[in-house]
């Protein structure tokens, strides 16, 4: 006698397969068809990239925003049903891409990870997807500034490590603690950079120091998505310093709030030679805000 | 968190998540359709229509919600609408449909275990609001609201009819292995 339950167990267990042929068909058709979705005349398709160089003493700063989708699904763990080999590539080539804008190679344009992500410029306008704004602040932090944490711990805020090679935290603040964060702090001010992308999209930010010893930076790219009642901001956060790459996936903050990056030890300190923290290095701290327009 | 991520891929125009969504979801598409229709055939021209109507229009899927209900839920609306439309025509034409023609593929006929097999024999006897309940429910991981939604009925009517098909398998299934 079978039960209820068996008999439910099988019926999940059931399981069909088309043959290759019809699957190939379907895919085929698949493919055509959304070729020409996206061939009709869209209302705002467009490639945009632009790129900002500042310089400022042996400092360069460039803050770069790429309306393409390049990083979802590229970094993120946990992602095992994707093809390995697939990740693997995407993550490669937009390493390689951000580290060509730290060391100062011919930049171009992003990589397309795809041939989807290399047609982005016919995507349809999707009047569903918000527009996320990004302030990047990168700050230098001095070796009489390192009281600053002792701030973040009085609020109650504690610096994740994220990585040990590059030495790298991160915290996620809400706007009142940003706030208030700010009014404590004052940092010697690198760029601000402002980036606004569509939900899904990436923004790029790189900062890059002309050394002797060659170019040295860091890059970060930024990934949001917002909640579906719009309150919060999911943001995927890509960085590199020129050798090691990682992500931190799905920061959430609040509109408003803000994301701190601490980066030890980035870029030499010709300035102040080795009375800075880190024996002659730079800490880095790079203040993002997210907020919905 | 790997479908958010196709969705918002497929959304600004890949093909690449497209086929990614197609490959992970077929299969079970093409089952629920089968259990639905009782015919591979037809199933497969559903999934077909299904998944070149998704890529025609990506601007219609949301980002929030599931993935595989979508397209479930894409499949059975279908699968209704052939049904409902091979009714009207053999009434229009005042003939009676034959149960099967020789395109026909019926589920238990893809299927190699033979206590599937029955199963899938036991299923097609069911009332198609039962069959459908059962099949959403089991193979399309929707929910009993969503199945409500679905078939236009309060969540109560469905949690029934899902417990009358599932009592009906049992006991065409233990008659099966009573005999």
């Amino acid at each position: 006698m079978k039960s209820a339950e068996q008999i439910e167990q099988s019926i999940r267990k059931l399981d069909i397969e088309a043959g290759a042929q019809r699957r190939e068909r379907t895919l085929h058709d698949l493919v055509a068809a959304h070729t020409q979705q996206k061939a009709k005349p869209q209302a705002s398709g467009r490639r945009c990239f632009g790129r900002t160089i500042m310089r400022r003493k042996s400092l360069r700063i460039a803050a770069a925003v790429a309306l393409a989708v390049l990083l979802v699904g590229a970094f993120s763990p946990g992602t095992g049903s994707v093809a390995l080999s697939q990740t693997q590539r995407a993550v490669n080539t937009t390493l390689a891409w951000l580290k060509s804008m730290i060391v100062g190679n011919s930049i171009g344009e992003p990589p397309a990870l795809s041939p989807g992500a290399d047609e982005i410029g016919e995507q349809t306008a999707n009047p569903n997807r918000r527009e996320v704004t990004c302030v990047a602040r990168v700050s230098v932090v001095s070796a009489d500034e390192q009281g600053l944490w002792q701030s973040l711990r009085d609020q109650g805020i504690e610096l994740v490590r994220v990585s040990t090679d590059p030495e790298v935290y991160y915290a996620t603040l809400s706007r009142e603690q940003a706030q208030s964060f700010d009014a404590s702090v004052t940092l010697k001010r690198l760029s601000e950079p402002r980036v606004t992308v569509l939900e899904g999209e990436s923004g790029f930010i790189a900062v890059t120091d002309v050394t002797p010893q060659g170019p040295q930076g860091l890059a970060v790219a930024w990934l949001p998505t917002v909640s579906s009642d719009g309150r919060k901001i999911e943001s995927t956060i890509s960085f590199h310093d020129g050798h090691d790459g990682f992500e931190i996936p799905s920061v959430s903050t609040e509109s408003g709030g803000v994301v701190l990056i601490l980066a030890r030890r980035m870029l030499p300190d010709q300035e102040n030679g080795s009375q800075s923290a880190g024996g002659g290095s730079k800490d880095i701290l790079i203040r993002i805000q997210v907020d919905i327009p | 968190m790997e479908d958010k991520r196709l969705i918002l891929r497929f959304k600004a125009g890949s093909t690449e998540a497209l086929c990614r969504i197609y490959e992970k979801y077929e299969g079970v598409m093409l089952t629920v359709a089968a259990g639905l229709l009782n015919d591979v055939n037809a199933a497969q021209d559903a999934v077909h229509d299904v998944f070149v109507a998704f890529a025609q229009s990506p601007e219609r899927l949301g980002l929030a919600g599931s993935l595989r209900s979508y397209l479930t839920t894409c499949v059975a609306n279908l699968a209704r609408d052939r049904l409902r439309a091979d009714r009207r025509q053999a009434e229009h034409s005042q003939q009676v449909v034959p149960e099967t023609d020789e395109r026909t593929i019926p589920l238990s006929r893809a299927i190699h275990d033979e206590e599937l097999r029955q199963l899938a024999d036991a299923l097609a006897v069911l009332p198609y609001e039962q069959r459908e309940a059962v099949v959403l429910h089991l193979k399309g991981d929707l929910t009993f609201r969503r199945i409500a939604t679905v078939q236009g009925v309060s969540i109560n009517t469905v949690q029934s009819r899902y417990r009358y098909g599932i009592d009906k398998l049992r006991s065409l299934l233990n008659g099966e292995v009573e005999k």
